[in-house]
């Protein structure tokens, strides 16, 4: 998907955000012959820095190391809008009035929760990593990075088969689970 | 709630493990331009 700007003066990175660790992405990146650098975030460190509480997202930094362009949740190369803000600032340096998405405070009683479940699931506890994550789900509802983490250690086989079953996150949302 | 925007500010430091296990650091990539990409597989 985004193999056609390779070569183009810059450099991509992408941060797999998962707890299961590297195992999980793996699959997925070695079917797409990614090329580009490929980085586990198994402790929500960038959802802590930037404030976000869903993906895909996307951060467009310069050469300084500055942030331009921030895109927090539906960051998506194969949307034309996506594309013609990285082709104009690959090209300009330019992001031409494009909108940055704002930082949201993420209650940090959910990163101590989140962080306690982490350390229970990977001392093999997976019982007690979901309960911790379940209380971040009641208290912080619309924190997608932990609820659908939760859902993919629940119900991995709604998650890592073929395809990621989206009618099934409608419906657990719809009976508030 | 919102406490604004990032934008402008350099991207903080930050370093995280490779598929392989290998720590890089964000900014070992000063110079170039950078395009960070999260996702997930769930």
């Amino acid at each position: 998907m985004v193999e056609q700007y390779a070569g183009s003066g810059f450099e991509l990175v992408a941060v797999a955000v998962d707890a299961q660790g590297a195992k999980m992405p793996r699959p997925f990146m070695e079917q797409a012959g990614a090329t580009f650098t490929c980085l586990v975030d198994s402790d929500n460190l960038l959802s802590k820095t930037f404030g976000f509480k869903a993906v895909p997202n996307g951060i467009l930094i310069d050469e300084s190391g500055e942030v331009v362009y921030q895109k927090f949740g539906g960051f998506d190369i194969r949307k034309q809008e996506t594309r013609d803000l990285v082709d104009a600032w690959l090209t300009s340096g330019a992001t031409a009035g494009a909108e940055s998405s704002e930082r949201t405070e993420v209650d940090s009683r959910v990163h101590v929760l989140f962080g306690q479940g982490l350390a229970l699931l990977r001392s093999g506890d997976t019982i007690g990593a979901r309960a911790k994550w379940r209380e971040v789900s009641i208290f912080d509802p619309d924190n997608y990075v932990v609820h659908k983490q939760l859902w993919s250690i629940e119900n991995p086989e709604r998650f890592y088969g073929e395809n990621v079953d989206m009618a099934w996150q409608k419906q657990q949302l719809a009976q508030g689970l | 709630m919102t406490t604004g925007s990032v934008v402008n500010e350099t991207f903080p430091a930050a370093a995280l493990p490779s598929l392989d296990g290998v720590m890089v650091d964000f900014a070992s990539y000063r110079g170039k331009k950078l395009i960070v990409f999260m996702w997930a597989s769930w």
